[in-house]
């Protein structure tokens, strides 16, 4: 079994070789399901201290983008070797940024965050109507919707999409929460959020808390 | 600049060798205007 | 003389005192708001307005009525026309009116080394058919699709220049241009439209060196782009600087920095100054800002004014920190009274206009009430 904090470390430090090469190694000795597991685990904990140093200002926005991407490929390499039982996900979310918004960056961070972290992601991309976000709860029923917007008038979609979830009957079964440049405390209880955030790492944890 | 798309007025006469200088002083300001223009036009749809 | 000539001279003699390093009478005010708040402000339809090009003057001229500035006020930089013809991929009209940005990928991972050989044929070769899907066709079609594109264009910049011509006349501006010619830093020209947010910020772990050798590859053609045919010392160039504030300390110092600093430094060569909008928290690269060519124009975003004047305020041209956002939430007092601590901070020895922290882009963005109290209280309270 590989060294599972050097693996956090390696990941940690966005040390994109050494992680490959722990991780292709790891494989090769062909382990159990549950192994594999604990190896994502390490994975994920690699992110946190990417999220940590991020917070610190050691970390930069480009290097958050670059941590998705390195946990996506790490993910990628132990596929073979995770079992469908273990990769079971911890929640649902539904994701876009609303209506009038064609602002993607924020939402894709976003989505490869919770991905990585384990969450099943439906992202319905930009300039989403709200009629659309009603549809997708209806068919899969996921426990959070993310809402994503740089623009002002974003706020406003975002609202129309609540009111829209609330109409439908559909707001009481699910967390929202809405991200981006110009959401702040008292944006998010005009529009009927439950959390809002612009920092990626800060929704993942919300998002997390959850559905413990 | 190394471009296949852009040239200047140098590159220009060098392949024109029969315009006259009093030619040259009429043509000269206004070809090389049109390909400032287009590489503007160019450089700003990838700005 | 006309009243409004004398106005005008007056303003921009402001201008040429705070460009030539002298106190100014009072503290310059450039205001600055998009088309799209022109519009708004005029009650008019976002998209026939950004189609009727023709019609924008009595639109801008509302704005420029009702809102203090010593230079002209409004301006567009993106128009649908051509977009439109083009294809474009990366400037889109949104359902609301609005051209956005989309994330793109004009230029492909394995496109670099093409790029760093000859970025211009790179970009019209390869990059330009990957943004804009109607060139990506063969060739006849293609020059018959740019000669509208061109067209429209120079059609489109034409009306502009005679509208902005028209306005500073009738509304006595000064005659000084901060955006009479425009290019960007190499490093956020590669990043923006070419490999895009995502791409760059794997390619700054994974291929640095190329990274490194296509931001030099690009800064030529920076300098060229950014040089208008008659250069002035009391215009300047505009480059709004986007990526550093995403990148890791020693990634900027040698990704972001050394290519942009040699454009700027070819532009003053030029006879160019650089009007830099330092987008975001600079901060942490402060004393590199405080290398550039003495005379740069930098609006700051965000961060510490204290430390800007301090560092930077003998050297540089300051305007900028005025947060937007205020104007949208803030009382009329409060508004004023944060226009007066930062012109406490930063007016003292002159090197300073007022201006806000970005570009007023929306109606809805600001309160004009606010708005306007702002702007009057700087033009009338901060003679030197």
């Amino acid at each position: 079994m590989l060294d599972l904090n050097a693996l956090t470390q390696a990941v940690g430090d966005l040390d994109e070789t050494a992680v490959v090469q722990i991780l292709e190694a790891f494989v090769a000795e062909n382990p159990s399901g549950e192994e594999a597991y604990s190896v994502v685990n390490a994975c994920q904990q690699g992110m946190a201290i990417v999220g940590e140093l991020f917070e610190k200002n050691e970390y930069f926005v480009g290097d958050l983008i670059f941590a998705g991407e390195l946990l996506n490929q790490a993910i990628d390499i132990l596929k073979p070797v995770i079992s469908g039982d273990n990769s079971k996900k911890i929640g649902t979310i539904v994701l876009g940024t609303v209506k009038g918004d064609l602002h993607d960056i924020g939402k894709n961070i976003f989505a490869s965050m919770v991905d990585a972290a384990g969450f099943e992601v439906h992202d319905l991309g930009i300039d989403v109507p709200p009629g659309d976000f009603v549809e997708k709860v209806r068919e899969i029923k996921p426990q959070i919707i993310g809402m994503s917007g740089v623009l002002t008038l974003a706020l406003d979609s975002m609202k129309a999409t609540v009111d829209a979830l609330t109409a439908a009957g559909l707001r009481n079964d699910i967390k929202i929460i809405i991200g981006g440049n110009p959401v702040t405390e008292e944006a998010c209880k005009q529009i009927g959020a439950d959390a809002f955030t612009t920092n990626a790492a800060e929704g993942v944890k919300q998002c997390q808390g959850w559905v413990k | 600049m190394n471009s296949k798309y852009y040239k200047t007025w140098e590159e220009y006469k060098g392949e024109n060798p029969d315009i006259t200088e009093k030619q040259e002083e009429a043509m000269a300001p206004k070809m090389q205007s049109y390909e400032e223009m287009l590489f503007n036009f160019i450089m700003f749809l990838c700005a | 003389m006309t009243d409004v000539l004398a106005l005008s001279q007056e303003r921009t003699q402001l201008f040429h005192d705070l460009i030539d390093g002298r106190v100014p009478k009072r503290v310059p005010i450039s205001a600055a708001f998009a088309h799209e708040f022109a519009i708004q402000y005029a009650g008019r339809d976002l998209t026939e307005a950004q189609w009727d090009t023709d019609a924008l003057e009595p639109i801008f001229e509302k704005t420029c009525q009702d809102f203090y500035s010593d230079l002209l006020p409004v301006s567009a930089f993106r128009l649908p026309s051509f977009y439109k013809i083009l294809g474009s991929r990366n400037f889109v009209m949104g359902s609301n009116g609005f051209i956005q940005h989309p994330e793109v990928e004009g230029l492909a991972l394995e496109d670099y080394d093409a790029f760093i050989a000859s970025p211009f044929d790179c970009i019209v070769e390869r990059v330009l058919p990957k943004l804009y899907s109607n060139l990506d066709t063969d060739s006849t079609t293609k020059s018959m699709v740019m000669a509208k594109a061109f067209k429209a264009y120079t059609d489109e910049m034409a009306n502009l220049g005679r509208i902005y011509g028209n306005l500073i006349q009738k509304s006595g501006y000064g005659y000084v241009n901060f955006y009479s010619g425009f290019c960007e830093a190499p490093f956020d020209i590669i990043s923006d439209q070419l490999r895009g947010f995502k791409n760059i910020s794997i390619d700054v772990r994974r291929v640095p060196d190329k990274v490194e050798a296509a931001a030099e590859a690009a800064t030529p053609l920076m300098i060229k782009m950014g040089t208008p045919p008659n250069p002035s010392p009391y215009n300047a160039t505009f480059i709004p600087l986007h990526m550093a504030p995403y990148l890791r300390g020693k990634d900027f110092e040698r990704l972001y920095w050394p290519s942009f600093k040699k454009t700027v430094e070819g532009l003053k060569a030029n006879g160019m100054r650089s009007f830099l909008f330092v987008e975001n928290d600079w901060m942490r690269f402060i004393d590199y800002l405080a290398e550039l060519p003495e005379g740069t124009i930098m609006c700051f975003e965000y961060g510490d004014p204290k430390l800007v004047k301090e560092k930077l305020g003998k050297k540089h041209i300051i305007g900028g920190f005025y947060p937007v956002s205020l104007l949208k939430t803030g009382t009329k007092q409060q508004c004023i009274d944060k226009a007066k601590e930062l012109i406490d901070v930063l007016a003292p020895g002159g090197g300073y206009y007022f201006s806000f922290d970005k570009v007023i882009i929306t109606l809805d963005s600001a309160n004009v009430e606010n708005t306007k109290a702002v702007l009057d209280y700087v033009a009338e309270n901060t003679n030197y």
